[in-house]
């Protein structure tokens, strides 16, 4: 077995993107960390746009690509339960980044359809499985479940037993 | 291993981005300001929309103005049920996403959960993982073109690819145990070693394969059909990909020599040689030679893995997050505690939040495990190609003819279990 | 375009390919098995409906009734009821799996640590009647004659 290499170490190109990243917004990133080589930065709502949009324009990043775009719900953080999570990806320097943003209940995002138009779905996603509102998105309605499914089911408080959501239809006059 | 297709391949023209974009911008001058629209929902229970699949399309005439793609009628709410099940549970879960690929899903899963717990992957066990991901691509492949074929005019196309692909459902039951639903990778490995014979009939399937290939190839590349069905229909730039995140053979199509198993090489693709197979001209054609030429160097590394596979065990020897191999659990004590360990507390699992793609036949699938040390993941989000090459109909099919819709949704491989999860 | 060109257009070339591919399949072996009559065999690791294995000696069943397939089935389609006997060993009062859960995933088989339960070599369970899927101890017990011949003695 060859010596144990750290696992958590950042390869060379990623710590140009995170030095590069430090170096431009500096405090408002408020949460830096690398996990098993991903880096991850944390920053508030109102960044969110700006830092993204930086990510895909800036000519040392060329995060081309947003690779997904999903919610969390961390119902024990009082305050700021949920979170949005953007995957990006570099195609010319084959580099990934995390970036999140915590919100609390009711707070809304501004959506990246502009800057990736492969947000929309995804976004979407987010806001039927969270209920985390997209502003300016331009068709934010229910994508994977039925258009009157009640609640949000990706939160951690979605009872998992019972007839909870939707309700079984019959009449679709006019739906379709 | 000759491929027959290569000098036809170079013959091909390599237009570049400029051009690609003057010859969309063609298609898209169809559609005229002052259209007359009218809306017809096409779906979801239309033969070619390989599943379940609805398009709203606004239509002037032939040519489609707008079109509203709506998913989620196979919705199973797998990433819910995902966060009630132990790491180990969820490997069966993974294979119903897409059943024509599953052991590259299970793949997926396991390389990010193994990401997530740091275990080291034994080499056998890579190169078993390599040689199943190929098997994977040349099934995806053979009946992607039935069905493309199929859709195209030619019905009979079809149920010939599904005898091309029977040898590798062979193998699959012979090697898995399973036909189609494989459950094949564990959590630091495989399930089983490679059984004895496999090799010969593997042998036999890749002499076979190449030539009813190339019988393929006679009947349909010259075919006026296909070309005037194909040719700069449903073009999608190297661009467009990225803003859409359209990953896999159609990003490959469009001149983009994009492939995680080269960029962040995962299962044993480091130490395998193999090309990445790239086509310029974006359309149907395109991807249609480039997915052939894809089997062709599959065909190649599923060889090579043979021949260098090192001998080893096929599961890491991990005893917090790997459930024994079954030898040895009847054999000694300390693998049945394991065993008992790991079916009922489940594995130990380090806090934090790992990010995994790899390249599936269709294009790029991610899995994102966040963990809070329990043995359930507290979140798990499949990000899957065919998600995003459903919201992709939309810029692909405006300006393009009612008739090609067929054509280009064969074209991008969409499967609709992967898409709604 | 070439008089070859025209000669190919005239004469429908491109079908005339196919029609000849077809005609090269009209007269070869088929490949296809006629299936009530003919029956696929099987791999030896072809995973169909679960069997619980008996001791050939004494008869005895293999399973200890530790529950281990019961925890990691995925579908949770096993139910095991046990009960303690009064030398202190824990005997099998139940065991049932609901087929029409079941995913065939082979992880009983696999986790079971006396090779009590395997997946069988039988695939033809399609029933009129849905209680059919409610397969019962002695359904499976019977069911292992159907078990892979290679796997019985490990
Ligand atoms: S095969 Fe899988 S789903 Fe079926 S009973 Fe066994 S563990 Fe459960
Ligand atoms: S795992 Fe095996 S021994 Fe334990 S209850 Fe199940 S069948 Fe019986």
């Amino acid at each position: 077995m060859a010596a144990a290499k750290n696992i958590d170490e950042l390869s060379p190109a990623h710590k140009q993107v995170a030095s590069h990243l430090q170096g431009k917004f500096g405090k408002r990133l408020l949460e830096t960390s690398s996990f098993r080589g991903d880096l991850t930065y944390v920053v508030s709502p109102q960044d969110w746009l700006e830092v993204l949009t930086y990510c895909r324009d800036a000519e040392e990043l060329r995060f081309d690509r947003l690779d997904s775009l999903l919610g969390n719900h961390f119902p024990e953080r009082e305050d700021q339960p949920f979170e949005v999570i953007a995957h990006l990806v570099s195609i010319p320097h084959t580099t990934r980044i995390r970036i999140k943003t915590r919100l609390a209940e009711g707070e809304t995002l501004p959506t990246v359809t502009g800057v990736w138009p492969s947000a929309s779905f995804d976004e979407r996603e987010t806001w039927e499985m969270f209920g985390v509102v997209f502003e300016g998105h331009p068709n934010l309605t229910r994508l994977l479940t039925v258009p009157d499914f009640d609640g949000y089911p990706l939160r951690k408080d979605f009872p998992l037993q019972g007839r909870v959501g939707g309700r079984i239809r019959w009449n679709f006059k006019g739906e379709i | 291993m000759s491929a027959p297709l290569e000098e036809k391949v170079e013959q091909r023209t390599r237009p570049t981005l400029e051009e690609l974009k003057e010859r969309k911008a063609r298609n898209r001058q169809r559609v005229s300001d002052n259209a007359e629209v009218m809306t017809i929902s096409m779906g979801p229970h239309h033969p070619s929309t390989h599943g379940v699949f609805r398009m709203d399309l606004d239509l002037d005439g032939e040519v489609i103005v707008d079109v509203r793609p709506e998913v989620g009628n196979l919705h199973r709410g797998m990433e819910k049920l995902a966060e009630s099940k132990t790491y180990h549970q969820i490997i069966p879960l993974t294979d119903r996403l897409h059943y024509v690929v599953s052991f590259s899903q299970n793949e997926g899963y396991c390389e990010a959960v193994e990401k997530l717990m740091g275990i080291e992957v034994p080499e056998r066990a890579k190169y078993i993982r390599s040689m199943c991901h190929e098997m994977c691509r040349i099934a995806n492949h053979i009946i992607w073109l039935g069905f493309l074929v199929m859709d195209l005019g030619a019905i009979t196309f079809q149920q010939i690819t599904f005898r091309e692909r029977e040898y590798i459902m062979d193998l699959w039951e012979m090697l898995t145990g399973a036909r189609l639903t494989h459950s094949f990778a564990r959590i630091g490995g495989v399930a089983k070693d490679i059984p004895d014979g496999f090799r010969e009939k593997m042998a036999a399937a890749l002499e076979v394969i190449p030539k009813r290939m190339a019988e393929y190839d006679r009947l349909i590349r010259n075919n006026r059909i296909f070309l005037a069905r194909g040719k700069d229909v449903g073009i999608f730039t190297s661009e467009d990909c990225a803003a859409w995140r359209v990953t896999g053979p159609t990003l490959r199509a469009a001149g983009c020599p994009r492939d995680l198993r080269k960029d962040e090489p995962f299962a044993a693709y480091d130490q395998l040689d193999f090309n990445v197979c790239v086509e310029y001209e974006a359309d149907v054609i395109a991807r249609y030679v480039l997915r052939m030429n894809e089997i062709y160097e599959s065909i190649k590394i599923i060889k090579q893995c043979l021949d260098e596979m090192p001998d080893g065990p096929v599961i890491a020897e991990d005893a917090f997050h790997v459930i024994p191999p079954k030898k040895d659990v009847l054999r000694s004590s300390a693998a049945m505690i394991q065993d008992f360990v790991q079916v009922f507390r489940g594995p130990q699992v380090p806090k934090g939040e790992v990010y995994k793609a790899v390249e599936t036949s269709q294009g790029e699938l991610a899995f994102y495990i966040v963990s809070d040390g329990s043995p359930k993941p507290q979140r798990l989000r499949i990000t899957t190609p065919c998600f995003y090459h459903c919201q992709a109909m939309q810029p692909l099919l405006q300006g393009e003819m009612l008739a090609d819709i067929v054509g280009i949704f064969c074209g991008v491989d969409v499967c609709l279990g992967s898409c709604d999860r | 375009m070439g008089l070859i060109d025209i000669i190919k257009k005239a004469t429908f070339f491109e079908i005339l390919q196919g029609m000849s591919v077809t005609g090269k399949y009209a007269a070869s072996k088929k490949f296809t098995i006629e299936y009530p009559k003919e029956k696929s065999i099987p791999y030896p690791r072809f995973r169909g409906s679960q069997a619980l294995l008996a001791d050939p000696v004494t008869g005895e069943l293999n399973c200890d009734a530790c529950h281990l397939c019961e925890t990691i089935c995925p579908s949770q389609c096993i139910t095991i009821e046990s009960s303690e006997t009064p030398d202190g060993k824990k005997s099998l009062d139940e065991f049932t799996i609901d087929l029409s859960r079941c995913v065939f995933c082979g992880f009983c088989e696999e986790v079971c640590p006396r090779a009590a339960i395997v997946m069988t070599a039988n695939y033809e369970l399609a029933s009129y009647d849905k209680r059919d899927f409610i397969l019962t101890k002695e359904w499976l017990i019977a069911n292992a004659v159907h078990a892979h011949k290679e796997l019985k003695g490990r």
